[in-house]
């Protein structure tokens, strides 16, 4: 067999394994989903915050306005929610309906949430004391296709 | 006068990439689209008839209507308006589906001092950047 003859029949065959497994079943193999809530803000995004520097008004003009406002004794917190969550799920069961006339379910489900939450404390004069995140904001997150390991 | 010839693996090709299209297009068994939302949208004629120290607390009310929160902070009294904006897309293949869902919030705070008089107001429009999206990967 030439190059060329080799070249012109693997990517037909190729298309054509493709093509089987696309049209193998109208219900789904696999189903990939995702929820964001906010934009995500990262320790850059931050970064230009200075303690008992930096006015609430300067944040609001870089992050925007936050989600919710607390009081207590000592100052006002401000709160800054985002999320992050991916659903994904693989029915490997929907493959034997190609030649079974049952169609079995065999199905792996992965769902990763990852709720952030910075929380910027003011002073009463509305100067930032301080701020903290509630998990790691540069933490990647992922599809979680097999559930058995960590 | 001669024609330039074409390569039979340049004519595959293109026969190669009209069946992907094909292939792509048969394999699309639908696509989705959805909207939702929480909390009347807020003007902007509104947030222009605020006027610091002037505007009443009433007259807050009266314009924007009652708020769906209100807080005490710093010795002023907060009032929160709020509205949610939801976009979802599903790209449905027969063998795969994409989905995603994007959420974003409009927040206004309208500060109150003690005379019952605006004090401040701060409002951060999120929901004009909300897109619809079906590719749940990446960014």
């Amino acid at each position: 067999m030439s190059f060329v003859e080799r070249e012109i029949q693997m990517p037909h065959a190729r298309l054509g394994l493709l093509l089987t497994f696309t049209l193998i079943d109208g219900c789904g193999f696999a189903d990939f989903a995702r929820l964001s809530v906010n934009e995500p803000i990262t320790i850059d995004n931050v970064a230009f915050i200075r303690p008992d520097q930096t006015t609430f008004a300067e944040v609001i003009a870089r992050l925007g306005t936050p989600d919710e406002f607390l009081d207590s004794e000592t100052g006002v917190f401000v709160v800054y929610r985002f999320l992050d969550a991916r659903y994904s799920r693989i029915n490997y069961g929907s493959l034997a309906s190609a030649w079974s006339p049952v169609t079995p379910d065999l199905i792996t489900e992965g769902l990763g949430m990852r709720l952030n939450r910075l929380t910027i404390r003011l002073s009463p004069t509305w100067i930032v004391h301080h701020i903290e995140f509630s998990n790691q904001p540069e933490q990647p997150s992922g599809f979680t296709l097999v559930p058995f390991v960590h | 006068m001669s024609h330039p010839t074409t390569s039979p693996l340049i004519v595959t090709q293109g026969c190669l990439f009209r069946l992907l299209m094909v292939l792509v297009l048969a394999s699309v068994a639908g696509c989705a689209f959805g909207r939702a939302t929480l909390g009347d949208k807020i003007k902007q004629e509104d947030l222009a008839s605020l006027t610091k120290g002037v505007t009443s607390r009433a007259e807050v009310v009266a314009r924007i209507g009652a708020p769906d929160r209100i807080l005490h902070a710093n010795e002023r009294e907060i009032l929160q308006y709020y509205h949610y904006d939801l976009k979802s897309s599903s790209l449905l293949l027969l063998l795969v589906n994409f989905s995603r869902f994007n959420i974003k919030s409009d927040d206004l705070y309208i500060l109150i001092d003690r005379e019952g008089l605006v004090d401040d107001v701060l409002y951060g429009r999120r929901t004009d950047k909300l897109a619809f999206q079906a590719w749940p990967f990446g960014e």
